[in-house]
Parts: C-alpha cells; structure tokens; sequence
C-alpha cells in the first residue's frame, strides 16, 4: 500500500504581507501546524560587496550605509573601523563617543520598529500606529544630528562628519527624557498586556542549546539566555568605558523560555539600556578632535599607502555585525571586503522555532529574529529543466550587467 | 391586492433595502476610515471630498468597478462566480425582519428572531465556496478557519438570545420591543449581551476574530482571489451585516426603537450605530486571536456563560 501524505506545501513569499522584504519561504504543513521548512534567500540580491571593490573606502562608506536602511549606521561604522584597523589610523576619543551615541540612538529606534512590525502582525494595528509614530520622535533627533533620517552620513574613515553641539546635546537629552515615559508605556503594551502575551508567550521557543547550535547572535541569542552582546564580550569604542552588561530575559521576568515574549522583552529592555548608554556618553563626552585626518586627498593618500587586513565586528540592533576589509598597498580601491549582517547568522534559528508552530505564528516568528533580508542575499542560479544550481561570481555577475548595459543602449 | 401591485410592493421593497445597504456602506467604509484613523491618531482619509474625505469610498468604488474581471484560470469557475451572491443574498434576506419603528417593519414574522439566525448562517456556505472555487491553499485555508468559527459561535450567539425569548415569550422582534417597556433587556440580561456581541464579532469575522482574512497571516483569507466588482461585493455584505447585527442587537437588548422625545426610527438607528460605533472601536483596540485561542474561548468560556444565563433566568422566572 502507497503511503499517503497528510501534509501539503504552502508558500510565504517572495511576496507575502506579513514579510517586510522578499524572502522565499516553502512550509510543509500538517492541519495547520508546520512539519518543515525550506528557506529560498536571493531575491534582492544588489552586488554591493562587489561594487565596493570598484571603489575606493571613502566611497565604500556610502555604498555600506546602503546595505541596510534600517540599521544603516551599523555598516558603515563596522566597515570603517575594519579599515582603521587595516590601515592604522588611530580614531580621536571624541568621534568614539559620538560614533557609540548615534549607534545607540538607532538601536532604539530600530527596536522600537520592530515593536511596531511584531504588533501589526499580531492584528493590533493600533499599536504598530503608535510604536512608529513614538519611532518619529528619535528619527528627528537623528536628522537634527547629522542631517539625514536613514541613510545618516555622519561616519568617516578615522572618525566622525559632524560634532554633537550642546544645543545637539540638549535636544537628545529632551528626547530621552521622553523616551523614558514612553518606555513604560511600551512596556505596558508588550508585556503586562493579556493579550499580546497570549499571542507571544510559548510562540517559537529556541531553546538555549539550539540557540548556540544554530550560532544565533544578538536579541535572538539573548532571548534564549545566551548572554552574548560583542559590547559586552569585545568592548569596542565608548563601550569599553561603560561596562554595558547583555540583557537576558532571566534578569526581567524572572525565567527565560526563548519564545517570542521573551524576544520583544529582551529588546524593550534594550531600548532602556541605550537610553543608558547615550546618558553616559553625553556626560563623558570628552573634548577634542572628531576626526583624524580631515583633508580626505590626505586620509586617500594614507589609505592608498596602507596595506593589510582589517576584521571588525560590532554589535548592531539585531546582532553581531561583521566586516572584513583588505587593503594593498598602491591600490586605492578595496581589493577584499566581506559583510556578514546578522541576520544571515539568524536564519538557521528558524528551523527549531517554526517546528510545530501554527500557521498563524509564521509571520511572528520570522519577524522574531528581526530579518533583514537585503543584507542576507546571496545568488544562486537554479536551472529548473536540469535541475543545477550554480552560484553566480563576480564575474558571471559583472558579465551579465555589461551584457544588460549593452542591451539596454542599443 | 392584486398580484401586480404585490410584485410592485415587492419591488420597492428589495430596492429600498438594496439602496440601504449601498448607502450604508458607502458611510461605514468612510466611519471605519474616520474611526481608526481617530483611534490611532491619524486623519483617515481628507483628500477626495475635502475637508474630511467624504468621498473616498465613491472614488473607491468607481475604481472597483472599472477593474478587470478576472477568474483565476484552475479555479472552480461556476462554485467561483456563484460564491459573492450567495454570500449578497442573506444580507438582503434578513432585513426583511428588522423594526426600525412600531409600525415600520417589512414583515414582522412571529418568529424573527429564528428567521434571522438561520438566514445569517448561510453566509458562511459561501465563504466556503469562495475558498474552495479559488483553488488557493490561503483560500481555503480561510473558509477552514471561517467554519470553524461559525460552527463555534453560533451556538453562544443562539443561547445568549435564548434569555431575551423567555423573558418575551415570543420570538418576533416587535413583541421583544413591546416587552422591554420601560426596562430594556441589557439591565436584564447583562451576560446575555456581553455573549451576544462577542459571538456576533466573531460571526462578523473582524479583529479580534478576523481569521478567515487575517492578511498578514493567509494574505487576505478566502477572498484572496477576488477583485473588481466581486470582491466589492463582499466587502459591501460585511458592512451591511455589522448593522445587522447591531440592529439586531438594538432590538434584543437596547429597547429597540423604544426613546422619549424623538420619533422611534431615530432613536432606532441613534442606538443601532452606536453599537456599530462600539464594533469599531473594539477592532481597533485588541489584537487578533489565534485558531485555537477564538474556539476555545467559545467552547470553554462563552457557551457555559450562556447556559448559566439561561440558568439564571429560567430561575428567576420561576
């Protein structure tokens, strides 16, 4: 006797409402709980890396801010700091700081986005409407500060664009005051509310063992108890004079059970702790130069001379951040750069969350890690008649673009 | 009356109640608009028709109407064409029972109250034809999801009616208003009610019971295959059966058309759209349950309300 199958595939994505951004998902569903996954990835996939190394790294800063839009400032900062540490130049301590403020500044509001994102997902369209709208108030403070609302431009090689003023001072110190109220608010929202929690609370669980054997980084990590922050493990510019501690469930609640709670408990908390972290810094702000070298033919030329290595690795909203830039000397492009976003270390935590989930958890739980899928991409070609999959190199991918600029002119 | 003045009082009937039914949407769509967007502190819509967007929903349905008719190709065709008007129909159907006045009902059954369940229900055979003609896993996904709502919720919502039929020994709905002279049945029956709109929210399908089109769940549920002039056509049943069932509900336990001072079919429609207020403001406060949340808070919470109302009741008769 044939043996039946009870289960059948759905899809979510590339173009679904509940996905931010096009990710392909394949669910194998019994009823309505999930069996199995399958994750297709490669569907806003830009090149970026590769048109970096057509560039030099004062350019590559504008192409790194364009990875992400959300956590924009993250790449940037991290590929500058690969190539201060390739290139030896030393960062003024005030630039430290002023990097660390704004870096904290978009922590929030990238957290409080995602709040906002989980909430409309769960139905509760009236809190996403006030998540985002309180989300306005840190957007200005940010394009008060260096001029832009994403996107800001304010990092450079060896240091900073823009000083913060006292008056920037004062108006960031306002707005954290009114965070700090509206925190509470948050918090009443998400966590004391019976029926948010209803949707969140045993929703899917990554347990700590699974969390450190799918590599999880950042809020996903933390909310399943791994207390691993890179701003606590590897305390980098403003951060190794603040102590900042990872936020665990455990320290909150009480109990950590790695669920979808616990996930928007650990980044709530985050929110508090920035608000923190930015007081500090405003306070220590210490005096001095923001940048190291300001003529940037200069810095190009220094750059151009310099030769080496550079990895750094900085905590971003939704995890770990990693770069890896090398330079050669007489070369004044990039010759290496490598971007891992955190979410492409995220993705694998998908698997034991969505085991035995209802379909109508799907969308929560893929919001739970806070995906950002346009730094994930990768391209792989697959040849359905043959059945191959091939991934693309740079050079079928720059072959293919002149052969479509050609097309194009003719 | 000759047969041909009856089929022309029949006529004008079903148009009346057709003219409502557009008209009440038309303002409902624009309300809901107005409503969340005050809730949520937005302006809703204030382009088309300014200065308060009073004519967005015509612009709406003008842009429904020149849309393409398109019946996807593996899909049920006949089941497909079939599912919005079988859907259309007893939203027409269960007007015929609602007293807007003491005298002003088009037909004042003896049992109205019956007639109106039965007729209600049929809407979900047509949410499942939808779901099943599209040939759409997310589809049918939510006609599943509908199902097994509806066969959830009816049975509180028939049991918390079940108290106001003892206490008015009658089932038509003008003797449930005659009844409720001087003290309406919400002071009576205060369980009754709380059951009645929450089954009834849940009937209606919308947040937080809105499951059979939760859209960033199963994209838009069993209508996720529809457009243009079909598709308007549930969305054009949905709203006129929000005001059924707070018509209803005005009539069960609001007193009806009962008031002082202003005539009754005001006071009638002043008490059925503050219901429809309250079924706004509800959608926009909570968010949506899930599957197995919205049947168990039926089964293990809201049926044995409902029979412990009757309980009570039937003792206090006694």
């Amino acid at each position: 006797m044939a043996e039946y199958s009870y289960s059948y595939k759905i899809p979510v994505g590339p173009v679904h409402p509940g996905l931010k951004e096009p990710i392909h998902l394949s669910f194998e569903i019994e009823g309505e709980e999930v069996v199995n996954l399958d994750i297709k990835t490669g569907w806003v996939h830009r090149g970026i890396e590769y048109l970096g190394l057509q560039r030099n790294p004062i350019q590559v800063i504008y192409l790194a801010e364009r990875i992400c839009g959300i956590c924009s400032v993250c790449h940037a900062f991290c590929f500058a700091r690969a190539v201060e540490s390739a290139a030896g130049i030393e960062v003024p301590l005030r630039a430290e700081y002023i990097r660390t403020i704004i870096a904290e500044l978009e922590r929030i509001h990238s957290h409080i986005l995602w709040a906002g994102v989980a909430a409309h997902l769960m139905g509760f369209d009236s809190l996403f409407y006030y998540t985002w709208r309180v989300r306005e108030e840190v957007m200005d403070v940010l394009e008060y500060l260096t001029g832009n609302r994403v996107n800001y431009g304010i990092l450079a090689i060896g240091g900073v664009r823009r000083d913060i003023t006292t008056d920037g001072a004062a108006k960031i110190r306002e707005n954290l005051e009114s965070y700090l109220g509206l925190f509470n608010r948050l918090v009443e929202a998400f966590v004391e509310d019976p029926s948010v929690r209803a949707r969140t609370r045993d929703i899917g669980v990554l347990t700590r063992e699974e969390a450190i054997e799918t590599c999880a980084v950042g809020p996903t990590a933390r909310a399943s108890g791994v207390a691993t922050d890179v701003r606590q493990d590897q305390p980098y510019c403003a951060y190794a004079d603040l102590e900042v501690k990872a936020i665990t469930p455990e320290a909150i609640t009480g109990e950590t059970r790695g669920d979808v709670f616990d996930k928007a408990v650990v980044r709530l908390f985050e929110i508090a702790q920035s608000i923190e972290i930015i007081e500090k810094c405003l306070e220590g702000l210490p005096e001095g130069k923001i940048s190291a070298e300001d003529k940037l033919p200069r810095l190009l030329n220094q750059l151009k001379k310099a030769s080496g290595e550079g990895i750094s690795s900085i905590e971003a909203p939704r995890g770990e951040d990693y770069h890896y830039v090398r330079l050669e000397e007489g070369e004044a492009n990039v010759t290496a750069w490598k971007v891992r976003a955190p979410t492409y270390a995220n993705i694998p935590s998908w698997f034991p969350m969505m085991k035995g989930a209802q379909i109508a958890d799907i969308p929560l739980i893929v919001a739970s890690i806070d995906p950002c899928i346009s730094c994930t991409d990768r391209v792989t070609v697959v040849d359905r008649k043959k059945g191959t999959t091939t991934v693309l190199t740079e050079e079928d991918l720059r072959r293919l673009c002149v052969e479509k600029t050609r097309r194009m002119l003719r | 009356m000759t047969t041909t003045e009856l089929l022309w009082d029949a006529l004008a009937k079903v148009a009346l109640i057709l003219a409502f039914i557009s008209l009440n949407a038309l303002f409902l769509i624009w309300a809901e608009r107005k409503v969340s967007g005050f809730i949520q502190r937005r302006l809703g819509p204030v382009r088309v028709g300014r200065p308060h967007g009073f004519l967005q929903t015509i612009a709406d349905v003008i842009k429904l109407l020149s849309k393409e008719d398109v019946v996807p190709g593996p899909a049920d065709r006949l089941l497909f064409i079939l599912a919005p008007v079988v859907f259309f129909l007893p939203a027409v159907l269960v007007y015929v029972v609602v007293p807007i006045g003491p005298r002003a009902v088009i037909s004042d059954l003896n049992i109205g109250i019956l007639y109106v369940i039965a007729v209600t229900s049929v809407g979900v055979l047509s949410i499942f034809m939808a779901g099943w003609g599209s040939n759409n896993k997310w589809a049918l996904l939510g006609s599943m999801r509908a199902a097994a709502a509806l066969i959830a919720y009816e049975v509180p919502v028939v049991l918390s009616v079940i108290g106001v039929i003892m206490l008015a020994g009658s089932l038509s709905l003008q003797d449930v208003i005659r009844a409720q002279d001087g003290l309406w049945f919400i002071l009576l029956q205060p369980l009754g009610f709380m059951v009645y709109i929450i089954g009834s929210l849940a009937e209606l399908s919308r947040i937080p019971f809105d499951l059979n089109e939760a859209e960033s769940e199963l994209v838009a549920g069993f209508n996720v295959e529809y457009s243009g002039l079909r598709w308007a056509l549930f969305f054009l049943v949905e709203y006129s059966n929000i005001v059924v069932v707070s018509a209803v509900g005005t009539a069960l336990f609001l007193g009806g058309w009962r008031g002082p001072f202003l005539p009754p079919v005001v006071w009638f429609l002043l008490k059925t759209y503050l219901l429809v207020f309250v079924i706004m403001w509800i959608r926009w406060t909570l968010p949506r349950l899930r599957i197995d949340q919205l049947t168990g808070l039926a089964w293990k919470f809201l049926i044995p309300v409902a029979l412990v109302n009757i309980g009570i009741t039937g003792l206090i008769l006694l």
